[in-house]
């Protein structure tokens, strides 16, 4: 300020009278602010530095956001300058920003689109994918930071499932966990001697199959192209095997339904 | 006791055995371990084709065949309580065995090894023993046991007079032949003498008499008693093996008898194993 | 001279087959599996033993058992059992092996099994079948409700097992199956 003040004093009556009616100007106007007495240089530079900062966004040769380049256009907006060059390339500079904001908006709406679709999947579940898997999966889609209304309710009501499936105890699991849970429940349970929970168990296990007599096939070795198997059994003499012998021994190996979604098949491998 | 206490150390490490158990009860299972629980096994322990917890070497393995850990097995595979076997013997067998220039292994399916199995039959309702020989023999690709032998005393008592040289009174005389052998009769009706009549040197087929009994229904099998085997496998050597049954890391199939002989003296001993000369 | 040498070359080939078919032409990892499937024959069957001896087993479950383990077996063969005292072995059928086992009359039965177990060979039999021994050993303790611990013994069972490749046709796929199944049981007492 008394910088200014000195460069006053030594001003010319006259001069001081025009810069005077000036400053009334100015000060008359928004864009004005408290320290912003200018000098015409000072304001020369000022609009050279918008130019500098509007051209890279007019070339689209910015690495900024679209929102970081509204902001900068914004301001330079604001400030009011009236230069008529720099009042082009504003208009230039907003012309270009609706087109970055278009393909922004387009391009979310495609990663949009594809969450949407994995989020269906994932509601149904259609590769058995467990608690802990679809959680993974959902986690992965939020990290995205996707904008869509529909997406966050499609993912509120995922994250609905996950926990209804881990407070369920996995009536909603994929069938391969259920059944391999089934198996360890019967064998637990008769090595504990509770022959009604195994044979309860052996009951409920044998609802996700079309028949009793269901072929269960275990492998036994697998060399190359050379499988060797035990003698093929049925699911209820293969849950029964389970219960009297009181171990589990085998994976899941393949699971083969029919078309009302009960298991037509189902083949085992020595763990 | 110091050898006992060798022993016991030595199949100790078992407990840990880690592939699939049968069961889960933990009473002491050393003298389990120890045991040759199957001739398979002492054929498999002699020739050093498994572990000290019992499990297979293939050939490439580390460890098969391997002749330091045979040295071991060998010294384990006989009956450590028997007088009939010279300790000296066993050493020069257990040496000759392991030589390193040829050393010499079982073979199962080859030959030059039986079985001995004493057995109570009834003969004509009175209870018998009878030893019957076995050997592994091949039929297209697979193998069998079959019946090479048989020693029953009732049989051999049939045939006394065999090698009677002195005999001057049972014999069909030199002329018969003009008469069309009308003198057989006489021959034959004391049936108890029969045998004077038989060519010097006639060796009895005790088999096709076994067999012949069997199907008149005279003998009738009861049960096996014992199992021994004999085994001639081994250049200048054969052995006995039998099984102990009792509480010791000693026991189950051992080496119950050994002798160095020659191929002759091998000869003469299938022949008095097996009553054939 | 070249007589001689085809004589040596085709003895040598005979040597030579004869070997070959001495060998299993199994690799030492398919036979292992072989190996251990009939190991866990033998285990299942030690596990029905367990359930049939126990007394409580329910009658229902005792009898399924029965069956279960019944079909293990070949048919016709045989349990043959001695003991210490006496000289002769009896023989059972499997049927009336279990039958017995689920009839004896104590208040109590355990049955423990050590774990040991010894696998032979498989060698091959005339028909292709291969057989091969299994040994287990058995720990059978009887209580009586006043006099505690009136009987125990300790046995060794050699079992029979039957393994034979098989294939066949389920639900259109061509199926290579290894079947096993058990045949007759030495049940020896061993000393105490």
């Amino acid at each position: 300020m008394s910088e200014i003040l000195n460069r006053i004093t030594s001003l010319r009556w006259q001069q001081f009278v025009i810069i005077l009616m000036m400053a009334t100007v100015l000060a008359g106007t928004e864009g004005c602010k408290s320290t912003g007495k200018l000098s015409k240089k000072e304001r020369k530079a000022q609009i050279e530095n918008a130019k500098k900062q509007l051209q890279p966004i007019i070339a689209g040769a910015t690495t900024l956001t679209y929102d970081e380049q509204k902001r900068i256009v914004d301001e330079i907006m604001n400030k009011n300058y009236g230069d008529q060059e720099l009042d082009e390339m504003i208009i230039e500079a907003q012309k270009k920003l609706k087109s970055v904001l278009a393909a922004e908006e387009k391009m979310n709406a495609q990663k949009a689109d594809i969450a949407k679709a994995s989020l269906y999947d994932l509601l149904l579940n259609k590769d058995n994918k467990s608690a802990d898997e679809l959680q993974r999966e959902l986690d992965k889609i939020r990290a995205q930071n996707i904008k869509s209304a529909d997406n966050d309710e499609l993912m509120a009501r995922l994250e609905k499932k996950i926990q209804e499936m881990r407070t369920s105890g996995g009536a909603d699991l994929p069938v391969k966990s259920q059944l391999e849970n089934a198996f360890n429940t019967i064998a637990n349970a008769a090595s504990a001697g509770n022959l009604s929970q195994a044979d309860a168990t052996i009951q409920k296990t044998l609802q996700y199959f079309s028949s009793d007599d269901v072929p269960v096939l275990i492998i036994i070795s697998r060399e190359g192209s050379m499988v060797d198997y035990d003698k093929p059994t049925n699911i209820k003499r293969y849950l029964n095997l389970l219960k009297d012998t009181k171990t589990n021994k085998n994976a899941i190996d393949a699971i083969m339904t029919d078309t009302n979604g009960k298991i037509k098949g189902l083949d085992l491998i020595k763990k | 006791m110091r050898k006992l206490t060798w022993i016991l150390v030595l199949w100790m490490p078992f407990t840990c055995l880690a592939q699939g158990s049968i069961g889960s009860f933990t009473g002491d299972e050393s003298v389990f371990y120890a045991q040759t629980k199957q001739v398979n096994q002492f054929f498999l322990r002699f020739n050093g084709e498994e572990d000290n917890q019992g499990r297979r070497f293939y050939p490439g393995d580390p460890g098969y065949r391997d002749l330091k850990a045979r040295k071991t097995y060998l010294n384990i595979l006989f009956d450590n309580t028997s007088s009939v076997i010279n300790p000296d013997a066993k050493f020069v067998f257990i040496d000759d065995v392991l030589n390193k220039k040829n050393p010499a292994f079982l073979d199962f399916y080859s030959k030059d090894w039986f079985a001995e199995v004493t057995a109570t039959f009834t003969y004509k309702k009175e209870k018998v023993n009878l030893i019957l020989y076995l050997k592994i023999e091949k039929q297209l690709n697979g193998y069998k046991w079959v019946i090479s032998n048989v020693y029953f005393n009732k049989f051999e008592s049939w045939f006394t007079h065999l090698q009677d040289t002195t005999n001057l009174k049972y014999f069909i005389h030199p002329m018969s032949h003009e008469l069309d052998f009308m003198n057989l009769h006489k021959a034959f009706k004391e049936t108890e003498n029969l045998d004077f009549y038989l060519e010097l040197g006639y060796i009895p087929d005790m088999t096709s008499l076994f067999v012949m009994e069997m199907k008149n229904g005279n003998l009738n099998f009861v049960d096996v008693n014992n199992v021994k085997f004999h085994i001639f496998q081994i250049p200048n050597w054969y052995f006995e093996i039998s099984y102990f049954n009792r509480n010791s890391v000693n026991s189950g199939w051992l080496i119950s008898n050994v002798l160095r002989l020659n191929d002759q003296e091998k000869r003469d001993l299938i022949g008095h194993y097996t009553h054939v000369k | 001279m070249r007589k001689l040498l085809s004589l040596v070359i085709l003895v040598s080939l005979f040597a030579m087959s004869d070997r070959v078919a001495a060998q299993d032409n199994l690799s030492p990892k398919r036979k292992q599996a072989v190996d251990s499937l009939a190991l866990e024959k033998v285990r299942d069957l030690s596990k029905y033993i367990s359930i049939i001896g126990d007394k409580k087993t329910p009658w229902s479950d005792a009898q399924r058992v029965i069956e279960r383990a019944v079909e293990l077996f070949m048919e016709n063969s045989e349990i043959g059992v001695s003991s210490l005292g006496r000289q002769d072995v009896n023989y059972y059928k499997v049927r009336e092996y279990f039958d017995r086992l689920m009839q004896l009359n104590y208040d109590r039965v355990t049955i423990d099994w050590y774990k040991i177990q010894y696998v032979s060979d498989l060698v091959r039999q005339p028909d292709g079948t291969y057989v091969g021994v299994i040994t287990i050993y058995q720990r059978f303790q009887a209580y009586d409700k006043e006099k505690g611990l009136v009987y125990e013994d300790t046995t060794k069972k050699d079992i029979t097992v039957y393994v034979k490749r098989k294939e066949t046709q389920i639900g259109g796929r061509l199926i290579g199956f290894w079947d096993v199944m058990l045949g007759d049981i030495r049940v020896k007492e061993t000393s105490k």
